[in-house]
């Protein structure tokens, strides 16, 4: 938990910690610099719900050196057919505490920061401070625009996901080099909530949200940057469109779209 | 004129029998604009319906071109 006291984003390696990752550190590009770098990683998980759950999941067990998980919603019975983290016994409970109880029985050397606040334009640029990496979790457009905003200001990677039934979308914005998520999405759009989701949908999505974290945290591979990769699961079908920064956009090209 | 249409997300699935690989011909009068496309498409406002061209998203009012590629899609806003 916060201020647990023993600052492990710094500590060397343990013999424990080489058994523990043993099977990521096999893998010729990582290695144990691999490991050391996420330990030294602090990654915002915005939303602990469908994708929150299992990319929260993955990067405690990976080994991440701290994990700030915001989101101010409480556990609903309606969650519980994809959001992992959490049970019945949780219902009623804010989402980042009963996620956080179960990530450090998981990993209790990731240091689990739950904060059970909302995103707004007022709070971003404080819950974006010391942070390397963000994952968008989130289940809404309004919520997102911000979250781009905060992360293009701060020059922070910005991991985007996003869920509908059995599809999903999936791209990696790289302040200054690749578009951010207005240049892509322009306008505020809201969808329609409730919406229609099963729980392997954001299980498939938020896979490859710590697919790309893990690269870009370790430094290699390739990053899934400039495009917007479309998983279909009813036609089992992926499809990438090609996406370009828009010197018009207004949040990162200096203008008005 | 014709473009060729490319639909991504939620949209392939209004039209039966759309084939990823080759995306679909729409015919349009000459000097079409993206809103004319979306229109054709039946792609609300609302929606949030975006049309890019070389990955570059153009504005409603832009002039397409015949023979061009375009790629349609719109937020999913899931998570």
């Amino acid at each position: 938990m916060a201020g647990s006291g023993k600052d492990f984003s710094t500590s060397p390696l343990t013999e424990e910690d080489l058994v523990r990752y043993s099977r990521q550190i096999l893998f010729p590009a990582f290695g144990e610099e691999g490991q050391r770098k996420l330990r030294q990683a602090h990654v915002l998980i915005a939303g602990v719900g469908g994708l929150g759950s299992p990319v929260s999941i993955y990067l405690a067990c990976a080994g991440i050196g701290k994990l700030t998980l915001v989101d101010s919603d409480a556990v609903e019975l309606s969650n519980l057919n994809r959001q992992i983290l959490h049970g019945e016994e949780d219902i009623g409970e804010q989402k980042v505490m009963s996620a956080a109880r179960k990530l450090k029985k998981l990993n209790s050397t990731v240091e689990i920061n739950p904060l059970a606040v909302r995103i707004t334009p007022e709070s971003i640029p404080g819950l974006l401070r010391g942070i390397n990496l963000v994952v968008d979790c989130l289940d809404n457009m309004k919520t997102r625009f911000i979250l781009n905003e905060g992360c293009v200001q701060a020059g922070i990677a910005l991991i985007h996901g996003g869920i509908a039934g059995m599809i999903g979308e999936i791209t990696t914005i790289i302040p200054g080099q690749t578009p951010c998520f207005a240049c892509i999405f322009p306008r505020d759009v809201e969808g329609k909530k409730p919406f229609p989701v099963f729980g392997c949908t954001p299980a498939l999505i938020a896979s490859l949200q710590v697919m790309e974290a893990i690269k870009l945290l370790a430094g290699f591979g390739e990053l899934l940057t400039g495009k917007m990769l479309y998983i279909n699961g009813e036609r089992m079908e992926c499809t990438q469109a090609p996406l370009q920064k828009n010197k018009a956009c207004r949040v990162c090209g200096g203008g008005n779209i | 004129m014709n473009v060729k249409v490319k639909l991504f997300g939620l949209l392939p699935r209004r039209f039966p029998g759309y084939n990823p690989e080759q995306g679909m011909e729409v015919l349009l009068p000459q000097g079409a604009r993206v809103k004319d496309l979306l229109a054709r498409l039946d792609i609300s406002k609302e929606e949030g319906g975006i049309v890019a061209m070389n990955g570059l998203v153009q504005k409603a009012d832009a002039e397409l071109r015949d023979g061009s590629v375009v790629h349609v899609f719109h937020p999913i806003a899931g998570g």
